[in-house]
């Protein structure tokens, strides 16, 4: 929005918020302050509204922590078996930087996957899937793969920080905190942005809150993390002794108060304040019933697989994922840690799939049957892919494989994406990518492209300048969309 | 030069709006129907015979695939292209119209931009409707805009409304976080929006039906979620009469025998979800009739892999050395040559019987006379 009309906006509400202080504090009484906030037009909805007609009103982002490697999930290479320790052509690597884990290395032995392939029914002729993915294999008719994606960044931090924001560095808005900002929430009793962390059996890197941070947008846009143990919501209960009332009576006091501060000083932070303890207050209510899954019919858990009763299990997560869907939220980031597999890659993929496979499925086949695949988006990514050469000692039981961002795989489903289709192709060796490359950005643009918003408009004025989600780059892919 | 853009911008544009199209197989082309006569409005007093401002005419064919003094107008992702500069906002510098000269209305500018996605032909046919329009029917007549009051009353009770067809002004109202809210409440919040509403979502509401049957009418109606809702015959009848309704959520809701038979007969539906709804087979065999609808029960039969890869051996591939072993007895241990173990020395191949020998061999090959098989 444009800064002067912001604050003339926000004069109109000091003079309204000015009236109500001074004449109702002592008559605020239960959910007074939240019918106030309604009836102000700035505070009624922060979103900016869709552009043009929405395929989908929701996402579900998986993404696996560290990377996954497509070798050994999805990228079926078979002529790669009579590679096997062969040294990775200087033509396919072409001088391409390396991280400082493998730049050392005196050869790049080629690594075939050691896993089996098996070829599954999609809308087109059949895609392969790995031993290791069987589950996700029986829905691939409702998959779009994507095989050229790539990225820019070649190390965690900053790859899922693009990923995430559209930018290497940190301190943008994450992708979530955009959807809020552009289409509001529609449970005003929960987040529209939550996170839920799984931990990984593999070789685990840093996961920063900031990942799903708000960076400029106000900041009732920022994802709201839901932990497994303890409480779901750090400080979200009340303390032994305070009732409920008692909370209430502190908020209006507190929100008279803070519109006090936001006449002062218009600083938006105070409005956003006054917005979060309004949900917190709600969440007290809601978040207990979001979480109690013994609503759930047997035959559902069961679809889930056997760790769905065990909080913070990534099937635990896929039920609550689609019980946040269902309830309106309008992002879900999910995170698996745990796929940096620089050594003992067959070992760790094995136990990383293993968690992933029975679950992800379900959560779309849930989705599925319950008419909500239609309208949201289920995306499973990494932040890059991995190397075809090894990193390390090459055996005929081991190898490992170090960070590769010029092609990896993610697939989508749901929200107006086409199902049962692969895009992109790369070389013989997983390295390059021969056909369709999609960029970060790309995804990023058709994403938000179904949700109704036009990427080149969804926009926040900072600093004398428009931001996007996609900078200045990506371009809506109509390959993806059914 | 003339490269098309994607063919899909084409489709949003046009889904957005109302346009006037000429009719497929009609003689005249998309061009001389639509286009021609939105440049004579608003471009061609500056663009045009008389003046030709930036080099550029686009009062015939001719003159606008020449271009301007810039080249061709129609460059994908260029800066100056028409595209963009059309689609720009009015005070971008670059913007065309001008600033301050009339406008092109939202229609007139979606058409320019769905013909120039679809190669800024000057004698093809303008696509028909129904290519364009999949799913989701588009209304000629935009929805009344709510009334600040009414959006305020839903907003203050956390019914969520949100405008999700900006040119057709429909809305997507749900209540699926308030469910618990009382009928009477419900109705009277919702039935001021209720011509405008495109989707609505009764999401848990115990007595939906009633509120659909008192709130109405829902002429713009087309997608409606009742899941776990409470549903009668009357509610469906009311949701349904607008004609435009499309799909329908039942998932494990409460509803009879009779509304069951009304959904049957909503002859507009496309797409019906009824996983944990008990169906009678009358209703279950006359859903199965409708070919044009898509029934969801909820059946999850994952189906076994199409193909197998071969099993493999993981590892370097056995060494193919066609030259045999001169030698049958191993020259270290004296037991048969395994032919698994050979190595080249001076220029003949020598068996060995094990991968140690070869080891021994090489510390003095003197001191192990080689077994030579005598020539044939």
């Amino acid at each position: 929005m444009d800064p002067i009309e912001r604050h003339y906006m926000d004069l109109t509400r000091r003079r309204f918020f000015g009236r109500c202080a001074t004449g109702a504090v002592g008559a605020l009484g239960f959910s007074a302050l939240s019918e106030l906030l309604a009836a102000s037009p700035a505070s009624a909805a922060s979103s900016t509204g869709v552009h043009y007609r929405p395929k989908a009103k929701r996402v579900i982002c998986m993404h696996m922590e560290g990377a996954p490697s497509q070798l050994d999930l999805w990228d079926y290479k078979p002529q790669l078996r009579k590679r096997f320790d062969q040294d990775l052509p200087d033509s396919v690597r072409d001088g391409q930087r390396l991280t400082g884990m493998t730049s050392g290395q005196s050869r790049f032995p080629v690594a075939p996957s050691l896993f089996r392939f098996s070829r599954y029914a999609n809308n087109e002729d059949g895609v392969w899937i790995s031993e290791l993915m069987p589950h996700t294999g029986a829905i691939a008719k409702d998959l779009c793969f994507i095989h050229s994606m790539h990225t820019e960044a070649i190390n965690h931090e900053p790859g899922i920080t693009f990923f995430q924001t559209g930018t290497q560095q940190p301190g943008r808005p994450a992708f979530g905190a955009w959807a809020s900002y552009g289409l509001g929430n529609v449970n005003a009793n929960l987040p529209a942005f939550v996170v839920l962390i799984t931990q990984g059996f593999g070789n685990m890197q840093a996961l920063s809150a900031r990942f799903w941070g708000s960076g400029f947008l106000p900041s009732e846009h920022q994802g709201c993390q839901l932990r497994s143990s303890g409480a779901p919501v750090l400080y979200l209960n009340d303390p032994p002794g305070v009732e409920r009332t008692d909370r209430r009576r502190m908020l209006d006091l507190i929100g008279a108060m803070n519109e006090k501060e936001m006449a002062r000083t218009l600083d938006p932070e105070v409005q956003a304040r006054i917005t979060q303890y309004e949900l917190a207050y709600r969440m007290q209510a809601s978040v207990p019933d979001l979480v109690d899954i013994s609503d759930e019919d047997e035959e559902t858990l069961e679809m889930y697989g056997p760790e769905v009763r065990k909080p913070g299990t990534f099937a635990s997560n896929c039920l609550l994922a689609r019980r946040l869907s269902e309830r309106g939220v309008r992002f879900v980031q999910l995170y698996m840690r745990g796929w940096d597999a620089h050594g003992n890659l067959p070992g760790e993929i094995r136990l990383q799939s293993k968690a992933v496979d029975q679950p992800q499925a379900a959560l779309v086949k849930d989705l599925k049957r319950r008419g909500l695949l239609d309208d949201t988006i289920v995306i499973w990514a990494g932040e890059f892919g991995r190397t075809v050469y090894s990193q390390g000692a090459l055996t005929s039981t081991n190898y490992g494989r170090d960070h590769h961002p010029r092609c990896f795989t993610i697939w989508l489903a749901g929200g107006g994406i086409k199902p049962g289709v692969s895009v992109g192709k790369t070389d013989d060796y997983s390295y390059n990518i021969l056909d369709n490359p999609v960029s970060v950005h790309d995804l990023h643009a058709t994403l938000l492209h179904l949700l109704g918003l036009d990427h080149e408009r969804l926009t926040y004025r900072l600093a004398g300048r428009d931001h996007r989600l996609t900078d200045v780059f990506g371009k809506v892919r109509p390959e993806l969309i059914a | 030069m003339i490269r098309p853009l994607l063919p899909l911008l084409a489709l949003i544009a046009l889904l957005g709006c109302s346009l006037p199209l000429a009719g497929p197989g009609g003689g005249e082309s998309w061009y001389a129907a639509e286009i021609a006569p939105i440049l004579g409005e608003s471009c061609v007093s500056c663009h045009g015979e008389t003046k030709a401002k930036g080099g550029l005419r686009l009062h015939t064919p001719d003159a606008i695939a020449a271009g301007g003094s810039g080249g061709s107008i129609f460059v994908a992702d260029d800066p100056l292209s028409m595209r963009t500069r059309i689609l720009s906002p009015e005070d971008d510098l670059d913007h065309m119209p001008p600033e301050g000269k009339p406008q092109l209305s939202a229609a007139a500018r979606a058409a320019l931009v769905a013909w120039i996605d679809a190669g800024a032909s000057f004698t093809a046919a303008a696509p028909g409707r129904g290519a364009v329009a999949q799913g989701r029917r588009s209304q000629s007549k935009p929805a009344p805009a709510l009334e600040p009051e009414a959006r305020d009353a839903l907003h203050a009770a956390h019914v969520h409304v949100e405008v999700i067809d900006p040119d057709q002004g429909l809305l997507y109202i749900d209540a699926g976080a308030v469910a618990a809210l009382p009928t009477e409440q419900l109705i009277d919040l919702i039935a001021p929006a209720a011509a405008s509403v495109g989707e609505l979502s009764l999401r848990g509401v115990p007595e939906a039906g009633r509120i659909l049957a008192k709130a109405g009418p829902w002429p713009r109606l087309q997608v409606l979620d009742l899941t776990r809702a409470g549903v009668d015959r009357k509610g469906l009848n009311a949701a349904a009469r607008g004609g435009g309704l499309e799909e329908l959520l039942l998932i494990g809701a409460t509803l009879d025998e009779k509304a069951l038979e009304k959904v049957c007969a909503i002859d507009s539906l496309r797409e019906v979800h009824l996983w944990g709804v008990e169906l009678p087979e009358e209703v279950a065999s006359s859903l199965a009739e409708r070919a044009d609808l898509i029934v969801n029960r909820g059946e999850v039969t994952p189906p076994p892999a199409v193909e197998v890869e071969a099993e493999f051996v993981f590892g370097k591939p056995p060494v193919e050395t066609k030259l045999p072993a001169v030698n049958a007895v191993c020259p270290v241990s004296g037991t048969p040559v395994d032919p698994a173990f050979r190595i080249v020395h001076g220029d003949e191949v020598i068996g060995f019987c094990c991968p140690n020998c070869p080891k021994t061999f090489w510390n003095d090959p003197a001191a192990h006379p080689v077994e030579r098989i005598a020539a044939e």
